[in-house]
């Protein structure tokens, strides 16, 4: 038998990969042994590596449930669908709307939930910033929904039996509960504002990329047309 | 993308994404929610994708995505308490030490109710092995993870933590000789 010629340490190194795996062919298990013999830095490593390598052999990887591959499916599925209809993801306001559609009530809890949050941060100052209401540039317009924000809601709603009158009103709720809760999320958290937008998925009004190009450009508070507060 | 090569790539890559996501994040709610948004990620991302660049890149947005989770959560000692969750609850290990005292443990666990249950339990060895990866810090911690557990190459490791080639080898060679360390002289393999 002729000896092995000379190793790296790099090549050992990446052999000792193999040979731990089990994977590794004999003519370079030969040269592996004769390098770790006259290596310590690596006779180390090979031995680091066999130790950890045997120790986690019993670690039982977790599997993957079945119903995720069916959610996985479905969700593909609906995104297919709707691009099929030639849609584009939904906006919030659009969420806003599907979630409005299915009963009036909602907004009505989504605001009282919204204050019974307010209440318990002990924020009672309520400082969000309201539709139509004067406010600063900047954060302040995070989140907030103007006038033409609440026609663009209505006109992706499918009325249905609710009369437009009553829509309305229940998309100004919705709105308003979103702008005082998101104030006082950001508040209670001690959060940069358009961070906690950013986290909900919610799309802020500043521009390039805001997500609701659709929509007409931001508007400056003093140009917020106030909005007709019912009921 | 076809269908069916979509369906090849859940079936070949989903256990490896809910593995690391519940190894992150601990909870397997969480972790099932995020296996359904990175490979719906992959579909949309469509064609661009060499099918070889799969698991890196879907572990990469893997990691990501648990990190927006925990970030929300507002979880910052993650490396710790998320694992020792994961490792207690989801990777079937019965002895958890110093669980009790951790308060970010408290509310992980607080959220992840009894899950997990049906995954075997681990020898010592690899308890002991588990304790000494927690010990670790980023990315030294997932790079053995990634090595040990999910049996990435190099390259793998390298494109979902996007680190260097040579940070892969130095970070494992580093980690194993700590985890090695804490297993001792005695134990059996």
């Amino acid at each position: 038998m002729t000896s092995p010629e000379p190793t790296s340490c790099e090549t050992a190194r990446e052999w000792i990969e193999d040979a731990v795996r089990g994977k590794l062919d004999e003519p370079a298990s030969v040269h592996l042994a004769a390098h770790v013999a006259t290596c310590s830095a690596c006779r180390e490593a090979e031995s680091d590596a066999r130790r950890v390598r045997a120790a986690l052999r019993d670690v039982a990887m977790p599997r993957c449930p079945e119903h995720v591959v069916a959610r996985i499916h479905a969700a593909v599925d609906a995104d297919g669908a709707l691009r099929a209809t030639g849609r584009a993801a939904p906006s919030v306001l659009e969420r806003i709307a599907a979630w409005l559609a299915g009963a009036t009530w909602r907004p009505v809890v989504v605001t009282a939930a919204a204050l019974l949050l307010v209440v318990l941060l002990g924020d009672r100052r309520l400082e969000a910033p309201v539709p139509g209401a004067a406010a600063p540039r900047g954060a302040a317009q995070s989140g907030v929904f103007c006038e033409e924000d609440i026609d663009a809601l209505l006109a992706t709603m499918d009325l249905g039996d609710i009369g437009e009158e009553e829509a309305r009103r229940a998309a100004e709720e919705a709105c308003l509960a979103f702008a005082i809760l998101a104030r006082a999320m950001n508040r209670a958290a001690g959060v940069a504002e358009t961070e906690l937008i950013e986290s909900l998925e919610v799309p802020v009004r500043r521009g390039v990329g805001s997500g609701m190009d659709h929509l007409p450009a931001p508007l400056h508070p003093s140009e917020r047309a106030p909005l007709d507060r019912r009921g | 993308m076809t269908r069916a090569s979509f369906a090849e790539a859940i079936e070949k890559h989903k256990d490896a994404v809910y593995g690391y996501a519940l190894h992150i994040l601990g909870n397997t709610e969480d972790a099932e929610d995020i296996v359904q948004n990175v490979f719906v990620s992959l579909w949309q991302k469509g064609g661009g994708l060499d099918p070889e660049g799969w698991r890196p890149w879907l572990l990469r947005v893997c990691r990501n995505a648990c990190f927006d989770v925990l970030r929300r959560k507002k979880v910052r000692n993650w490396s710790a308490a998320a694992s020792r969750v994961a490792d207690k609850r989801a990777w079937g290990l019965a002895a958890v030490r110093g669980a009790a005292d951790d308060p970010d443990l408290l509310e992980l666990e607080a959220t992840d109710a009894g899950r997990g249950a049906e995954h075997v339990e681990a020898s010592a060895a690899a308890s002991e092995a588990l304790a000494a990866i927690r010990t670790l810090n980023e990315p030294a911690r997932s790079v053995i993870v990634l090595r040990e557990l999910f049996d990435l190459s190099y390259d793998e490791i390298a494109q979902t933590l996007e680190i260097s080639l040579s940070s892969v080898k130095v970070t494992l060679h580093r980690a194993r000789k700590r985890v090695r360390d804490a297993l001792g002289e005695e134990m059996t393999t």
